[in-house]
């Protein structure tokens, strides 16, 4: 690897990081009034938004609605200055519409959308800042927002990246990591039954590591649930106080 | 004339309600939106109602209340006055316009003055009663005819707005003409403005701008470019507004571009002038290097007055805006070079003293409001948009939506703003 050195030989990362350490998470629910459920999570120098509306009507044609489910819609848009170099457009990009189809598919395997026939709910996230493992940041917030909009989910949904550096994974990668072009891991991870609601990975990787960078990203996405039901608790532990129950 | 600034307005009001029909906006069947605005105010309990001063920054739960307590003295008012005096056709009411809101004066005292003013109280009804009626198919009849005001439940084009019931319409409109606002501001109140820069790390500037339930991020970031052919020794600034649809899901998509072109043109505007922004300073080597300052502002929450949340949020950007100092170096061949100074918290900051804030100033009845809220921009069909800086020079005024204002209203308003 020219120049940088991704992992030292005493097992520290650009960062300062251990192989299997998290960024720093803080977070918090219910941001907004307007929406009917909202959150926002920082991860590092990552910093994500998610508002969800609904469950509602159909908007637009009703040909969309789905007789026996919910419709999950989703929104990514990434803010013109999130990222080092300005970026265009917002949204609609081909990785917005990529990003937005992942959201969906991992929050039609979490949200219970059988009980709401011929709705929709939709979910837009919003990156603010982007410093690598944007797609976690988007789940979890998002994942927080569904929570805070009161709909029923089968599990959390905790997502986490991982990559491999000189034969070891490395868990929540940075910007930094990202660029530097080993391969990676996105997971997310519904950690009550241990099933994976995404999985995807990029670049080369042999089939023999690869249980490796699973086992890692899933320890982490464990670690993160740990974090953000400790967030729903305190989020609950506070509205019940303002509630004067 | 028919002009909707005319106090004089009568509104003629006929009722016909049955006794088996008692107007109940819990029931009712609203639009998803109206419904979805209620789910968020926590329910009023008889305690809460007896509560005094209202909380500036929580206006949900004052509104709440007092639409709570209008609820209630009108669900009790209209049974005992329409439903028993008035069965067969009902009372008929005209000139409402000049004896403004009985009923709407004060808040807490509501249920008392209601029951007082059971005129007022039985027009509310009716005209609640209409909004039923229409909304839920209910059992009796009620018809409102309106003289000479345009009251129609009307959309802005492109704005975020929320639908409002007559009922509602008219208690913001009497509310304005008494200056009580609905969360208990006077007219020419501003809500509470919380401004926090430095918030995106990765941006020359960024400012973060919370005005209610407005919520505004902007931020700026120096990019180098050549300056344009016209201003050679000057470097620009470049508008991009995003509405996204954390705002309001009608953004989603293309939903928001409308909206978003306006206020970056009307931000252009403001800015077009010598004096706002000093772009010789952004002047690297003229005719060939300068810096272009992209402020790129992000609706995160609409809550009413956009535009002026955004010219706070746009300055407070600028005032926090860093940029790095550069120097031309030419060797012998001609050649230059930009060469970036050492130290990194040597910068340029830009002089926002004579950057303009918008003030937009709502005509409502025949008061106009500055601040308003979403709710009461739904009731305003017109509006004035004057940019002015600290020193008070106008540098732009627009008029926006799609009513027609008196010219001597607009000098009117424009006192307000001075």
């Amino acid at each position: 690897m020219a120049g940088l050195e991704l992992l030292s030989d005493q097992g520290y990362r650009v960062d300062g990081r251990r192989a299997g350490e998290l960024r720093k998470i803080q977070a918090r629910m219910g941001v907004f009034a307007q929406a009917d459920g909202s959150a926002y999570i920082e991860q590092g120098n990552t910093k994500a938004l998610a508002v969800v509306y609904g469950p509602h009507e159909i908007r637009g044609s009703r040909a969309r609605a789905l007789p026996d489910r919910a419709l999950v819609n989703c929104q990514y848009s990434s803010a013109t200055f999130s990222t080092g170099e300005r970026k265009r457009r917002p949204h609609g990009d081909r990785k917005s519409c990529e990003m937005g189809l992942q959201l969906r598919q991992t929050f039609e395997a979490a949200i219970l959308t059988q009980l709401h026939p011929r709705s929709q709910i939709d979910i837009y996230v919003q990156v603010l800042q982007a410093d690598g493992g944007t797609y976690a940041a988007c789940v979890n917030a998002a994942t927080l927002a569904v929570l805070d909009a009161g709909i029923p989910m089968r599990d959390f949904v905790c997502a986490c990246s991982a990559g491999f550096v000189d034969s070891t994974a490395l868990a929540d990668l940075s910007h930094v990591e990202e660029a530097a072009g080993g391969p990676q891991l996105a997971l997310a991870l519904l950690p009550a039954s241990g099933q994976i609601a995404l999985l995807e990975m990029d670049a080369r990787l042999h089939e023999d590591h690869l249980e490796q960078v699973l086992e890692a990203a899933a320890r982490a996405a464990r670690d993160v649930h740990t974090l953000l039901d400790r967030v729903v608790r305190q989020h609950v532990r506070e509205a019940s106080i303002l509630l004067g129950d | 004339m028919g002009s909707f600034g005319d106090p004089s307005f009568t509104l003629q009001v006929s009722v016909g309600i049955s006794k088996a029909h008692t107007p109940n906006w819990a029931t009712a069947s609203r639009t998803p939106q109206l419904l979805h605005r209620q789910a968020q105010f926590p329910p009023v309990t008889d305690r809460e109602a007896g509560g005094s001063s209202p909380v500036p920054g929580l206006w949900g739960d004052f509104r709440c209340r007092r639409r709570h307590l209008l609820l209630q003295s009108l669900t009790r008012d209209s049974v005992s006055d329409c439903g028993d005096g008035s069965s067969a056709s009902g009372a008929r009411l005209t000139g409402l316009g000049q004896k403004p809101g009985g009923a709407q004066e004060k808040p807490i005292e509501l249920p008392a003055a209601a029951t007082a003013a059971a005129a007022a109280a039985a027009r509310a009804a009716a005209a609640l009663a209409d909004d039923t009626q229409a909304r839920g198919g209910g059992v009796g009849r009620a018809w409102v005819a309106r003289a000479d005001d345009v009251w129609r439940l009307e959309r802005f084009d492109s704005m975020a707005s929320v639908a409002l019931s007559e009922a509602e319409k008219v208690y913001i409109v009497h509310g304005v003409q008494e200056d009580l606002r609905v969360d208990g501001r006077g007219c020419e109140d501003y809500r509470c403005i919380e401004v926090e820069t430095d918030v995106v790390s990765n941006t020359s500037g960024s400012a973060r701008v919370k005005l209610g339930h407005t919520d505004i991020l902007v931020g700026v970031k120096a990019e180098m470019g050549t300056p344009k052919l016209d201003k050679p020794n000057e470097g620009y600034l470049e508008f991009f507004v995003d509405c996204s649809a954390n705002a309001t899901p009608e953004f989603e998509g293309r939903g928001g571009d409308d909206l978003g072109t306006e206020i970056a043109n009307t931000l252009y505007r403001i800015f077009n002038n010598k004096g706002s922004v000093d772009l010789k300073s952004l002047c690297i080597s003229p005719r060939e290097h300068c810096w272009i300052l992209y402020v790129d502002v992000l609706l995160l929450e609409c809550g009413g007055n956009l535009f002026d949340a955004i010219s706070i949020a746009v300055k407070a950007a600028l005032f926090n805006t860093r940029i790095p100092k550069v120097r031309v170096i030419e060797d012998e061949e001609g050649t230059k070079d930009i060469e970036l100074f050492d130290d990194p918290y040597d910068c340029i900051r830009l002089s926002v003293e004579n950057v303009p804030c918008i003030v937009t100033l709502c005509k409502i009845g025949c008061r106009h409001v500055v601040d308003a809220t979403l709710q009461e921009e739904a009731c305003s069909l017109a509006s004035l948009l004057v940019s002015v800086t600290s020193k008070g020079v106008v540098t732009c005024m627009r008029k926006v939506g799609k009513g027609s204002l008196d010219p001597e209203s607009i000098f009117e308003m424009m006192e307000v703003r001075l």
